[in-house]
């Protein structure tokens, strides 16, 4: 069910979180001016706006999964929350949230990543898979991710990233306070 | 811009623009070589491929082990596996290192903050430079070291079988704008472009067959054309301008009188199947690389004033200072045979290339500070009326690199960019010339131990379309002449994509 995001009590709601139980990351992945793809560093932008407590870093990070993995391994953080929008088979225009585990993934598979993210390509997958192949992932690491309507290039996106901006707050929101949700899918890519 | 609105930078703006470039080329060129290229020649896919040439490797000595530290090929081999290899490792280091020096100045990489007409936006003091110097210095021995192991690779594979020569050739035909102006010199203005062209420290040039024809940017620019008879565009009909600010006549086709009309369709091997166009210079087809920038300097014999560097005519000599290791003198030579290994081993070379570079205008920019002539920008209005022309010849880790513009009371109206990979990965042109790519991989022989189409991995046409480091994840189609088996293999894979 989208929300509509008109109601700012959310953001005051959000922002007069105390304190962080954790060190954590919010970081969104994706190209800017690709419409619903943008939809990572378009929700970070919005979150640089608000004021949050010490021990939480709102972060860019649509550059590149080796760059991105070495900035990790210079900051021990205990979470991570990446924002997404990737095209799966789900409803356009639905958010979706998974936590990440590192898994077996085939050095074959890692390597192709890393060839994408040298030719300039920026995605959340290749990022988990480079990130998580060299260990620079916290266990508990998760991505809110929406499924995206409109996919060409250019700035008009759709109403989903401003719709579902409410709901990425709300699911943020209980991640911060230890309130992470148990049945959820846990992707394992091998 | 510069071009276009008489905008001439202060002189510590073009010597920090200069190590902004260097320090992107110092964390290009070893991704590409030990990341992106390099696990081709890995232990991992050698002894898959091709399983008697890593037995050769176990037991052939290295040439250069005082410079690289291994004592056999196939410990280099296994030191470049992909992911695990540390050489893999430590270049995905250095290109970290490079990134930090570069962000000191660019505020960030990529897409930096300070680069703008006129200069740049950094403020320069004595802290940066020296953050930048602790950095940049770590290259030296890197740099040694890299072209120490491009060189035994190189020489492993042409003596185990000399049909390796023959990986990745084409014709010795190239382009490179030049790039890292001299500040004495660049005046930004189209009208003297052969003289601040010429004292770049890459000098621009075209090579046919070999020789180096010119070195005269103007030259540059007026052959060159752009075809799209095989590309996903409509042609266009409108000249706007027949001839250059100069005078000289242009082509219809050339970037100043292109219109970009994209016409998406069915891929048609005969007809249109590629979203490149067809650059050509004097009608010929041309490659381009950061390996352009080191034969046209070498062959050139114009740098400007260099305390690292010696143009000899067939020879690029580069005195990398002491640092760890001691200091020693490389020296690239113009190359008698053209082919993937040739540009790698180029590539290796513009490592120590770019950073002697960098040390040169690191050096200036000290010397500039000590006076006070910190300015890094020129300030500038843009008339809001008239038509104005400009053209950038810059170079991306890659190579060749042109920005053409055409502004019409205050707004652009046509922007035309010419990337390394757009001429790399042209398709045929009106004139039936394959590009690049297209070209290599037809002459590339077939070295690689199979038994049948099943077991075919192709490595041999992957080393030659990653020789020159496409600047995208692309995929090759291999036909067979009259036959329709296509063979499909993405690039952006390492070779371990094979198995």
């Amino acid at each position: 069910m989208i929300k509509i995001a008109t109601d700012e009590s959310d953001f005051l709601t959000l922002g007069k979180i105390e304190k962080i139980d954790k060190r954590t990351l919010v970081a969104g992945v994706g190209h800017r001016f690709w419409q619903d793809y943008s939809a990572g560093p378009a929700w970070i932008d919005r979150m640089k706006e608000i004021d949050w407590p010490e021990g939480l870093d709102v972060e860019d990070y649509s550059f590149g999964a080796l760059a991105m993995t070495q900035n990790l391994q210079d900051v021990d953080y205990q979470r991570i929350v990446f924002l997404s929008a990737e095209a799966r088979g789900r409803q356009p225009g639905t958010l979706h949230w998974y936590r990440y585990a590192a898994g077996e993934e085939s050095p074959e598979r890692v390597q192709a990543y890393v060839g994408e993210s040298g030719g300039g390509v920026v995605a959340i997958d290749p990022l988990l898979s480079i990130a998580g192949h060299f260990g620079v992932l916290p266990p508990e690491t998760w991505v809110i991710e929406l499924e995206p309507i409109a996919t060409k290039w250019g700035d008009e996106e759709s109403r989903a990233i401003e719709a579902n901006f409410s709901e990425v707050l709300q699911r943020m929101r209980r991640l911060l306070s230890g309130d992470a949700p148990t049945k959820v899918e846990v992707r394992r890519d091998a | 811009m510069e071009i276009c609105f008489d905008i001439v930078p202060p002189p510590m703006g073009i010597a920090v623009r200069n190590m902004l470039l260097a320090l992107e080329y110092l964390y290009d060129h070893p991704l590409h070589l030990f990341l992106l290229a390099g696990p081709d020649y890995s232990q991992m896919i050698v002894e898959e491929t091709n399983p008697g040439l890593w037995q050769r490797a176990q037991k052939t000595a290295t040439r250069h082990g005082d410079a690289h530290g291994f004592k056999t090929m196939g410990e280099i081999m296994t030191d470049m596996n992909p992911l695990t290899g540390k050489l893999y490792v430590e270049a995905m280091h250095m290109t970290r290192v490079a990134r930090e020096a570069y962000s000191l100045l660019g505020g960030k990489y990529p897409h930096p903050e300070t680069i703008v007409p006129g200069g740049v936006s950094t403020t320069i003091n004595l802290q940066v430079l020296n953050q930048v110097f602790t950095r940049l210095k770590q290259f030296f021995d890197y740099s040694r070291k890299v072209v120490a192991i491009w060189e035994d690779i190189t020489a492993f594979f042409y003596e185990a079988d000399p049909l390796y020569r023959k990986t990745g050739t084409r014709p010795k035909t190239m382009v490179d704008t030049g790039v890292w102006d001299d500040p004495g010199t660049y005046d930004a203005s189209y009208k003297n472009l052969n003289t601040w062209g010429n004292n770049r420290w890459a000098t621009p040039g075209v090579v046919i067959d070999g020789e180096l024809v010119t070195t005269r940017l103007q030259d540059l620019n007026i052959g060159l054309e752009e075809f799209v008879e095989h590309s996903y565009y409509e042609p266009w009909t409108k000249m706007p301008y027949p001839t250059d600010p100069l005078g000289s006549p242009l082509s219809p086709h050339h970037p100043w009188n292109k219109d970009t009309i994209p016409k998406p369709g069915k891929q048609n091997w005969k007809e249109r199947y590629s979203w490149s166009t067809s650059p050509r210079w004097d009608r010929k087809v041309f490659e381009a690389g950061a390996y352009c920038r080191v034969w046209n300097t070498a062959a050139a014999k114009k740098l400007p004033f260099t305390r690292f560097l010696e143009s000899t005519g067939s020879s690029l000599k580069i005195l990398v200072p002491e640092a760890g290791m001691a200091e020693s003198l490389l020296e690239w030579k113009i190359p008698q045979d053209w082919n993937a290994f040739e540009r790698n081993r180029g590539r290796a070379y513009c490592i120590p290339f770019s950073a002697m570079v960098a040390m040169d205008n690191w050096m200036m920019a000290m010397d500039l500070l000590k006076q006070g002539k910190t300015d890094v920008s020129t300030k500038f209005d843009l008339p809001r009326k008239g038509t104005q022309l400009g053209v950038g010849f810059w170079g991306a880790g890659r190579g060749f690199l042109t920005h053409h513009m055409e502004v019409e009371d205050g707004a652009i109206k046509n922007y035309q960019i010419d990337t390394p990979s757009t001429v790399n990965a042209s398709p045929r042109d009106p004139m039936g010339q394959p590009g690049p790519y297209e070209e290599a991989v037809a002459n590339t022989p077939i070295l690689e131990e199979f038994d049948g189409p099943d077991s075919f991995k192709g490595i041999d046409i992957l080393r030659t379309i990653r020789s020159f480091d496409p600047c995208m994840p692309c995929t090759t189609h291999t036909m067979v002449k009259d036959h329709d088996l296509v063979v499909t293999r993405e690039v952006n894979t390492c070779g371990c994509g094979v198995s």
